[in-house]
């Protein structure tokens, strides 16, 4: 169990000057420390500055055991002001038997069509671990020395970020506690700068750690496994829609379950309807709410308006963690594991800037993302650009009201248009349509503001009134499964020719898998644009047309 | 055995001979450092011994080493004979008594390690070395005899780019941090993925670069790569370069060279591996067009196409001089209204109006003449540049094998005319073993390629594993695993991988 504590009750019968003289013996500055963080596994306590807050650890972290964030923000001048950057702790376990392990690969038949391979490379030690996972700035040893601290050996780091920073030049004061089977290495991160007002505490916290019993068995491999990257041809698309269900269920629960259980004590959990909610806003749930509210009624549009995309599948319940502020959240997702987070979940912070606008934005993306990963991922990736980016960038505006959403238009996107309207350089819906990639992203911004602008027309503007247009999307997604369905079958019956033998077969060969690649894409946008306006007449796509820049001009 | 994979300084002296078994040092010309070894010197080189092998390195590759237990003479003349009867023995091309030898033996291996010692110190970013020269700032942790070919080959670019391009500056020095290695380079210049060097624009100013043993060629170049940047910047301090021409003249850049007896600096030499990209899209029917090429904004194909359209431009006069006066013109020409701020209180061009300000500074007013300049181009590029080294075969070679799909026939083919050119580079030998161990009638060419590999690097543990799987291949598992086995003593780290099974 890991706890954290305030100093006990009983200092304060020292009275003041009975616990500074003993703050002083023990090497600490008066007012350096205010709270232990104990941690009877690993077997160790600390000191950890005053007020600073506990941040808990992602449900996938691996080598972090425990993390802290100071209470104020530093910023560096030099001459101008770089971003503040709040100053923080972590713990870093590195247990022998999985460092000197090495990197091991495994590889698992679980059956015929199912084979597990996973590569495990765990970090050998603190600087290995730092090359893998620092990403504010180059950094280096500046100093280095060893030491014992309370009978205990420990290498102490002085590490200097100083290149390609955000924050301006950093200070990495690492010390590494060597214990039976595990290095523990507390890191303290602050910007240079700060350092002169933070040293005495930090440096206090240092000298405080103890060794204390372990209480909870051995430490080893299975409580620190190392980063894991695994590569299966697991074929969940062989599954039935039922049986993904069970699996998803049972991973959802575990995982909901690890979650709470990985909660400080003072943040909030409560499930609701489909969403776990995990709340440090500190506001009795209120931020939470209203971003639960967005991500509601757009997970039920979702449903609402693509009915038939992975009909029958479960998808996972996302998790919502609400962080106090974006200090935070930014020392949350800091740590062995990057950016990443687990795939359902949304980490986001109480927005007090443009009205909480980003944040919503945020959470309305990564619902986006969790729905359609779960039920149609291959359909998501196969989007072409102008439905993709039109379908992300309404998704970003949408806005809950009462029961139901809005999607009101972007300014930006239409003054855009307006502009290349006026310059007679506007695409018409057909050509953009029928765009690929590489032509869409050709013409700069202007074919992302005509898609939002096409795809908003057809889902929230006059188009979704029309008989003909209302159900434009859903048949071309509908289109675009059965098309790239083909196209698979197509590519696994088919026996391709035999190898070259000479070099000029071998380039004739090369030159036409290129072509072949290169076309596949424009053949399958011309392939669903034929099912999907195949009854379409010149006439219809004439009056389309002025229905459209009508309402966007 | 403990590796450093950074330079000695260490000029090559008389072998030392007094180290304790397993406690020899080895240092290679590359840079590499190898300590904690077992070393016998032979006829040619060193024998270093290993549980699963001894491997020979010849003294070509050797800056450095230190050898127990050779230190014994075998007198060969009546008078070396004489001497040694007396009791005398030759050191350093003096007969003395044994205990003044070992004196001085003891003294110069003390001198010697603490050169060593120095070294390793030296190959720390907090105790990196630090020379100003003219134009330049340095800060490196690579040993000095290789980084004064660099800064001399810097110093020459400066000044010949600077009167070429009527470059009159002021400026301070600027930094340039030249790193041991890539690791060195990502970790302490704060990058990562795949940036080989960056030039950073913004105040302060500085030159990030590493030292890639393997390929000094590539290190030069995305030296003069980066470098071009910061020259380019030197034209107007508040411009910024658009991508192309930006990019493009710092490749063009990128392939220079210098002479340092006759002083001469010769710039716009091919890029071959620029080439051989231009032409895997050639094989592929794809030719780059003039107007996407110089409109499209921060595309790839500006370090390729846009390479080979400044070489095309710059080789000729009248072209030549259009070109310069465009380039100058994007920064200085009071003309070009289209400047737009770029952040950091500097200005850009946009793409779109690079090709405007292109086609009237070439003089091409319609169509036709775009695609008549085009036309001469890609002529250009079809007939004119050519690969010319070995290194321009390799890089073709390794680019048609890793092709999607692969071209296996005309990389085997490219490899043999770089290897019949004169290649050392042992990856050369190494990937193209590769290719023949993929035709299982060919693993006897592919294990003599793999000894090439062996003979030209005896270090690099890579070769061991797969000349080891080519034998377990062709039946001899016993060998086979023997040379797996010396990879991992020669490498621990990177073959952890337990490759057992291989061989069951």
């Amino acid at each position: 169990m890991i706890t954290t504590r305030n100093i006990p009750g009983s200092l304060r019968l020292l009275g003041k000057a009975g616990l500074l003289t003993l703050l002083l013996a023990l090497g600490l500055a008066p007012s350096a420390l205010a709270q232990y963080h104990e941690d009877n596994k690993y077997g160790y306590k600390i000191g950890i500055p005053r007020d600073w807050q506990e941040i808990p650890l992602k449900v996938d972290e691996s080598w972090i055991i425990a993390k802290y964030l100071g209470d104020r923000g530093f910023t560096h001048r030099d001459p101008k002001d770089f971003p503040e950057h709040k100053p923080d702790m972590q713990v870093i376990a590195f247990v022998e038997r999985v460092t000197d392990g090495g990197p091991e690969v495994e590889a698992e038949k679980k059956s015929d069509d199912e084979i597990v391979i996973k590569l495990t490379n765990p970090y050998k030690d603190y600087p290995d671990y730092l090359r893998r996972t620092f990403t504010e700035g180059g950094w280096y040893e500046h100093g280095r020395e060893e030491r014992e601290v309370n009978g205990v050996s420990v290498t102490c780091l002085d590490i200097k970020v100083e290149k390609l920073t955000t924050y301006g030049p950093m200070r990495l004061i690492t010390w590494i506690y060597h214990l039976e089977g595990v290095d523990l290495a507390v890191q303290f991160q602050c910007i240079e700068q700060a350092y002169p007002k933070l040293g005495g505490a930090i440096l206090g916290s240092l000298k405080s750690f103890r060794e204390i019993e372990r209480t909870q068995g051995p430490i080893g491999p299975g409580e620190v496994t190392g980063s894991t990257i695994r590569f299966s041809n697991v074929k969940m698309d062989k599954m039935t829609p039922d049986q993904r269900r069970i699996q998803r269920i049972d991973a959802e629960k575990a995982l909901h379950e690890k979650m709470k259980e990985r909660l400080p004590s003072d943040w909030q959990a409560i499930e609701v309807g489909n969403f776990l909610l995990l709340d440090h806003a500190g506001d009795r749930f209120s931020f939470a709410k209203k971003i639960l509210t967005q991500a509601q009624a757009v997970m039920g549009w979702l449903e609402k308006t693509f009915p038939e995309v992975g009909e029958g599948e479960y998808v996972r319940s996302p998790i919502i963690r609400v962080c106090k502020d974006i200090d935070e959240e930014r020392a949350f997702r800091k740590g062995s594991d990057g950016w990443g987070g687990m795939s359902t979940e949304i980490v986001t912070h109480k927005d007090t800037g443009f009205g909480g606008d980003y944040e919503m934005r945020w959470v309305n993306m990564r619902i986006m993302e969790i729905w359609f990963q779960d039920r149609d991922r291959e359909l998501y990736w196969a989007l072409p650009p102008w439905l993709g980016s039109g379908l992300t960038q309404l998704i970003y505006g949408a806005k809950a009201r009462g029961r139901g959403i809005q999607f009101p238009p972007d300014a930006y996107d239409r003054v855009e248009l307006k502009v290349a309207a006026q310059k007679r350089e506007l695409t018409s819906p057909l050509e953009l349509m029928k765009m690929d990639s590489s032509a869409f992203n050709d013409s700069g911004s202007i074919n992302s503001a005509m898609a939002a602008e096409l795809v908003r027309f057809l889902v929230a503007g006059p188009g979704a009134k029309n008989r003909q247009t209302k159900d434009i999307i859903s048949n071309y997604m509908a289109n675009l499964k059965a098309v790239i369905t083909e196209y698979e079958e197509k590519d696994e019956s088919k026996d391709d020719s035999s190898d070259p033998m000479t070099e000029e077969e071998e380039e004739e060969h090369f030159r036409k898998q290129r072509e072949k690649w290169q076309k596949r894409r424009q053949e399958v946008l011309d392939a669903v644009f034929e099912k999907t306006f195949a009854d379409w007449s010149e006439q219809d796509w004439k009056r389309f047309e002025q229905a459209y820049f009508k309402s966007v001009l | 055995m403990i590796v450093w994979s950074w330079m000695l300084s260490l000029l090559a002296l008389t072998p030392l001979s007094v180290a304790e078994d397993g406690e020899d040092i080895l240092c290679l010309k590359d840079g590499r450092i190898y300590e904690q070894l077992t070393l016998e010197r032979v006829d040619g080189g060193v024998r270093a011994k290993f549980e699963n092998g001894n491997v020979f390195v010849p003294s070509r590759l050797i800056l450095e080493s230190i050898v127990s237990g050779d230190t014994e003479f075998s007198p060969e003349t009546e008078e070396e004979k004489e001497m040694v009867e007396k009791g005398l023995v030759l050191y350093e091309g003096e007969w003395m008594r044994p205990n003044k030898r070992d004196r001085l033996l003891s003294k110069r291996l003390e001198e010697r390690k603490e050169a060593i010692e120095a070294m390793k110190e030296h190959s720390l970013w907090r105790n990196r070395y630090k020379e100003n020269t003219s134009h330049f700032r340095w800060e490196y942790t690579i040993p000095e005899h290789i980084f004064e070919s660099y800064r001399d080959l810097m110093e020459a670019y400066f000044v010949d780019f600077a009167k070429k391009w009527k470059i009159q500056t002021n400026a301070a020095p600027l930094v340039v941090c030249f790193y041991g290695d890539r690791e060195a380079f990502h970790q302490i210049g704060g990058v990562g993925g795949g940036i080989i060097g960056y030039f950073r624009y913004v105040e302060p100013w500085e030159l990030n670069i590493f030292y890639d043993r393997t390929d000094p060629e590539l290190t030069q170049g995305v030296m003069f790569h980066e470098a071009n940047h910061y020259l380019q910047k030197l034209i107007d301090v508040r411009f910024k370069y658009p991508h192309f021409p930006g990019e493009s003249l710092a490749e063009y850049y990128g392939a220079s060279t210098y002479d340092p007896k006759k002083k001469k600096f010769e710039s716009g030499l091919i890029q071959e591996g620029r080439l051989i990209e231009i032409q895997t899209d050639i094989a592929g029917g794809e030719m780059m067009s003039l107007e996407k090429l110089v409109s499209t904004d921060r595309m790839y194909e500006h370090y390729t196409w846009g390479w080979a359209l400044a070489h095309f431009l710059m080789s000729d006069r009248k072209h030549e001089k259009a070109f310069t006066n465009f380039f100058l013109g994007l920064a200085h020409d009071k003309a070009l209204k289209d400047r737009v701020p770029h952040g950091a209180g500097l200005h850009t061009v946009e793409q779109d109006k690079v090709w405007e300000y292109f086609r009237a500074k070439m003089g091409l007013r319609d169509d036709d003449d775009v695609k008549e300049l085009e036309e001469e181009w890609h002529g250009y590029i079809q007939e004119k540049l050519q690969l010319v080294s070995s290194a321009g075969y390799e890089k073709a070679a390794f680019a048609a094998a890793s092709t999607y799909p692969a071209r296996p026939i005309k990389a085997k083919r490219l490899f043999q005319e770089a290897i019949e050119k004169g290649s050392q580079n042992p990856l050369t030998f190494h990937r193209y073993a590769e290719l023949l161990y993929d035709e299982r009638e060919s693993l006897d060419e592919a294990l003599k390629l793999w000894d090439q590999a062996i003979a030209l690097d005896p270090l690099n543990a890579t070769f061991y594993a797969a000349k080891g799987k080519a034998l377990a291949r062709k039946g001899m598992k016993e060998e086979g695993k023997k040379l797996v086995a010396l990879a991992k003593e020669l490498d621990p780290e990177f073959f952890q991988i337990d490759l057992s099974s291989l061989f069951d």
